[in-house]
This record gives structure tokens, C-alpha cells and sequence, in this order.
């Protein structure tokens, strides 16, 4: 069976890292982009089963990236799990607040990353 | 999706009065005179016209029949509030019932106009209105503002700190047995001290968000006996490991309160977090929540170390935190208490503490069921007429 595949979305190297070392003993091949622009369009390119992304990004932060995707016919079926060091309450009012977004996302992971949590989350995510 | 303050700035000055009348008279008149003065006027027949056009278009000012067919002017008032918070409602009361006004102020409305009334009246009053809206979407910017800042200085607080943090847990998980004893033990005292420090970024924020827009506006129906669950559930493991036993008496059918998940939350995790941190090994925890007529009463009291009067004084002081031998290796901002008393406050509730050396402490929170002490309905009720 071919390996699933996994659309990281960060601006900081570190996570990226941490995520790949977490995730190193799951089958699954890992791509990585490093802004929401650059995520919305690997997302569409690469076509992954499943993504990991951040929310306080340059060059278009992740609840719009998330939204574009959500409304997009080729990648609304991907799912999505929000991986943030920004409270999910702290996040959700204030965007819901100026933007009228509200979170479309499947899955919301708070940072410091847990290692085995991730792993868990992210095969509930691709389902099993 | 783009922010275009020129489009906002246009909405939300579109119209400055809305009247809401089903009595044709009133609002040709309203209208006439309004018009006259150079206020762009609307109006609307019932209050479901009245709650279609603020969903689709701002107003600044309603002016508002109470007595009308269909949904009643006190409904449209309380439902009006959730969707414009900034806009201005005065009531047009024709029977002079001083009543119905005083109970209109008391769930949000500026101000009310007593049927027969003079155009000079009208636009005195209007004029008001108007001025009141004006600082509300101002104080509404301020306000969104210092949010924006407080948001980018907590991620950038707290971004750093879980990066070392998901590092040692990496560590921990992945390479944990190769470590040698004494190795793991300081890996985990790491892990710990990231710990409270990530907390009292959290509190920190938390207060700061607090301080600058009240509580949650954002009201919602909230199953107190739920959160109370949840909270103590959440707290089982570190009441093991102290050996504190935690329990949990929630009266039957309790009612569902509109209050603000998160913030009802954080205060009761608070207030079981100290019961279970400040308590000597054996100890009791108990919660106990039930409802009284229009409010819900939780209490939180513990078997601990207690408190003396003074240090009872000056409990909700920020950073004020007890120390003697006993909390030395006791974690925590400081901050805790002063969260529930602001949340408390903020809520119209009250709070209340009894403690004694060595015996234990008990909090007492008791919180109107309903939204109506939130700090902006306060704020305008307490304007002096």
C-alpha cells in the first residue's frame, strides 16, 4: 500500500522538525511548506490524505489558508488539523471577530507538541 | 474577507436611525422630523423587520415601539444586542409606563421617549444616541486593537518556550531509556519548570485580555455540571500524586447558564488547581454545586494548609503568593485568584472566602444565571438619567 502523505505547514524550522521526529515511525511521507501562500498551493500540487498547519504565519495566516482550502472543490476533502501555540479561544474570538471566519478546521492541536498525542491525533486525522 | 475600512466605515454609518413602529403615524412624523435635520432615516414595520435589517445592515440608533404586534419591542431589544452591541436603542413608550422603560434600561436600551413627543424632543434625544454610538465603535477599535497586540505578544511569548518544551518531551519519549537515572529525573524538572512557565504566560494573557475587553461577550448556554466534571477530572492525577482525595456534589437538573465556556473554565480550574495545591497529603477537595433562585452557588473547599487573616487580605493581590515552608515547592503565577475575582466581577457575581490556619479554605462563587451583569450592560444601566 503506497504511503499516505502529509502537508506540514510552519514558518518555523524547529516544528517542522519536531513534527517529522514525531511522526518518524508512522508510514507516511512528509512534505513541508513555510508560509500559508506557499501551503495553499503545495496543498493543490502535491494533493496530500492529510495537513498540519499553523495559524500566526507570514504571507497569509493559517485560518485563511485553512478557508481557502475548505472552499476549494479539489482540496475540501483534505483534512485539516490546526497545530498552534495560540489558545484555541484566544484564536477563535479574535478572528471571528474581524474576519467572520470561523474555524472550519477537523482537528485543533495546542503547542508544546506532545509527541505521542500528535501521533495519535494524526491517525485519527487520516482515519486509522 | 478583506478588511476595507472605507466599505466598513460605510456600513456601519449607513443609516443613523432605524424607527420601529407599526403605528404609521408615528413613523412618517419620527421620519419627517428626523429627515429634516439631515439624519439619513429608515423605517420598519414590526421588530422581525426590525432584527432582518441590522442582520443585513447597520443602524445606529433604533428607535423602538415596545408595543407592537408580533415579536415584542423588549424581545427585539434583547436580541438586537448580540448582533449590533454598538447601536443605540431608544424606546418609544406610549403608555408612560415607567415600568416597562426602567425594565427596557435595565436589559440594554440608552434612552426613552414618552409618547406625546416634540420634534426638538426627538432630535435631542437622537442627537445623543447618535454621540453614544459614535464613542462605542471608537472604544470597540481601541479595544481591537490592544487585542491584536496582546495576541502577537502571547504567541511570541509563548511560541519559543513550546518549542523547548515539544523538544524535551521528544527527548523524554524517544530517547528517555537510554538516559541514566539522574539524566531523566533533571530532563523532567525541565519539563516541569517549561511548565510553569507556559502557565504564567497563560495567566498572564488571560488577565491582560480581561483587563482590556471585559469578559467574553460572547455569552453561551453553558451546563455547569459538565465543566464541573470535566475540571475535576482533569485535576485526578495531580490529586493522586499528592494523595488528595477530590469530591464532586452537583445538584440534580441543574439549570444551563448563560455564561462563557472557556472563562467558567479557567475559573473553576482555578479554584480546585489551589484546593488541591495547597492541601496536605490526606486531604480533601470537595465541590459542591447547586442553584439557588436566579443564580448558580459552586463552592470549592479544601482540608489544607488554610490562611492566616492577613494573608487572606491580600489573596487577589496579582502576583501576591503565600509563602512559608509549606507552599516552598508549590508551583504557580500568582496570578490565579486575581482571574476569578475579575471573571467573578465582571459576571455581576460575588465571591467569598473563609479560611483558617491549618484547617482548610472554602470559596464561595455565586453567579446570576443570566447575562445580565455582564460589564456592558452595567456600564450603561449605572448612567446617571
Amino acid at each position: 500500500m503506497a504511503k499516505k502523505k502529509i502537508l506540514v505547514i510552519d514558518d518555523d524550522p524547529d516544528i517542522i522538525d519536531i513534527v517529522r521526529a514525531s511522526l518518524q515511525k508512522e508510514p507516511y511521507d512528509i512534505v513541508v511548506a513555510y508560509d500559508g501562500q506557499e501551503g495553499v498551493e503545495k496543498a493543490r500540487a502535491e494533493k496530500p490524505d492529510g495537513i498540519i498547519l499553523d495559524i500566526m504565519m507570514p504571507n497569509k495566516d493559517g485560518f485563511t489558508a485553512c478557508h481557502e482550502l475548505k472552499h476549494d472543490p479539489a482540496c475540501k476533502q483534505i483534512p485539516v488539523l490546526i497545530l498552534t501555540a495560540v489558545g484555541q479561544h484566544f484564536a477563535t474570538t479574535r478572528y471571528a471577530k474581524s474576519q467572520g471566519l470561523a474555524l472550519e478546521s477537523d482537528d485543533y492541536v495546542e503547542k508544546p507538541i506532545n509527541p505521542q498525542v500528535l501521533v495519535e491525533r494524526v491517525r485519527e486525522l487520516l482515519g486509522g | 474577507m478583506i478588511d476595507d475600512p472605507q466599505q466598513k466605515q460605510r456600513q456601519e454609518s449607513g443609516t443613523d436611525v432605524l424607527i420601529v413602529d407599526d403605528e404609521e403615524s408615528i413613523r412618517q412624523g419620527c421620519a419627517q422630523a428626523l429627515t429634516k435635520s439631515g439624519f439619513r432615516v429608515e423605517t420598519v414595520r414590526s421588530g422581525q423587520e426590525c432584527l432582518d435589517f441590522v442582520a443585513a445592515r447597520k443602524a445606529a440608533v433604533v428607535l423602538l415601539d415596545l408595543k407592537m404586534a408580533g415579536i415584542s419591542g423588549q424581545e427585539v431589544l434583547e436580541r438586537l444586542r448580540p448582533i449590533c452591541p454598538e447601536t443605540s436603542v431608544v424606546i418609544i413608550t406610549g403608555y408612560a409606563t415607567v415600568e416597562s422603560a426602567v425594565q427596557a434600561l435595565k436589559t440594554g436600551a440608552y434612552d426613552f421617549l414618552s409618547k406625546p413627543f416634540t420634534p426638538a424632543q426627538l432630535r435631542t434625544v437622537v442627537e445623543r444616541a447618535l454621540e453614544r454610538y459614535r464613542l462605542a465603535v471608537e472604544k470597540r477599535r481601541l479595544q481591537q486593537e490592544q487585542e491584536d497586540l496582546l495576541l502577537v505578544m502571547y504567541h511570541d511569548l509563548k511560541s519559543p518556550l513550546a518549542t523547548v518544551k515539544s523538544y524535551l518531551l521528544l527527548l523524554s519519549q524517544h530517547e528517555g531509556d537510554k538516559l541514566s537515572d539522574a539524566s531523566r529525573t533533571r530532563l523532567n524538572r525541565a519539563i516541569e519548570r517549561t511548565d510553569t512557565q507556559l502557565g504564567l504566560i497563560e495567566d498572564l494573557c488571560m488577565l491582560s485580555k480581561l483587563d482590556i475587553a471585559g469578559p467574553n461577550v460572547v455569552s453561551e448556554p453553558v451546563e455547569p455540571a459538565d465543566i464541573c466534571r470535566q475540571v475535576v477530572e482533569s485535576f485526578a492525577e495531580l490529586a493522586a500524586e499528592k494523595n488528595v482525595t477530590i469530591t464532586c456534589s452537583l445538584q440534580k437538573n441543574l439549570p444551563a447558564v448563560a455564561w462563557n465556556r472557556d472563562e467558567t473554565e479557567r475559573l473553576l480550574s482555578n479554584l480546585v488547581s489551589n484546593a488541591v495545591k495547597y492541601n496536605e497529603p490526606g486531604g480533601k477537595v470537595t465541590v459542591v454545586v447547586t442553584a439557588e433562585d436566579c443564580s448558580v452557588k459552586i463552592v470549592v473547599a479544601d482540608t489544607g494548609i488554610g490562611m492566616s487573616p492577613e494573608e487572606q487580605k491580600r489573596l487577589f493581590d496579582r502576583f501576591y503568593r503565600i509563602r512559608n515552608e509549606k507552599t516552598r515547592y508549590i508551583s504557580g503565577s500568582g496570578l490565579g485568584l486575581s482571574i476569578v475575582r475579575k471573571i467573578v466581577d465582571a459576571r455581576g457575581g460575588t465571591l467569598r472566602v473563609e479560611s483558617a490556619l491549618g484547617k482548610g479554605s472554602a470559596f464561595t462563587v455565586v453567579l446570576p444565571i443570566h447575562k445580565g451583569g455582564s460589564s456592558r450592560g452595567k456600564e450603561e444601566n449605572s448612567r446617571d438619567r
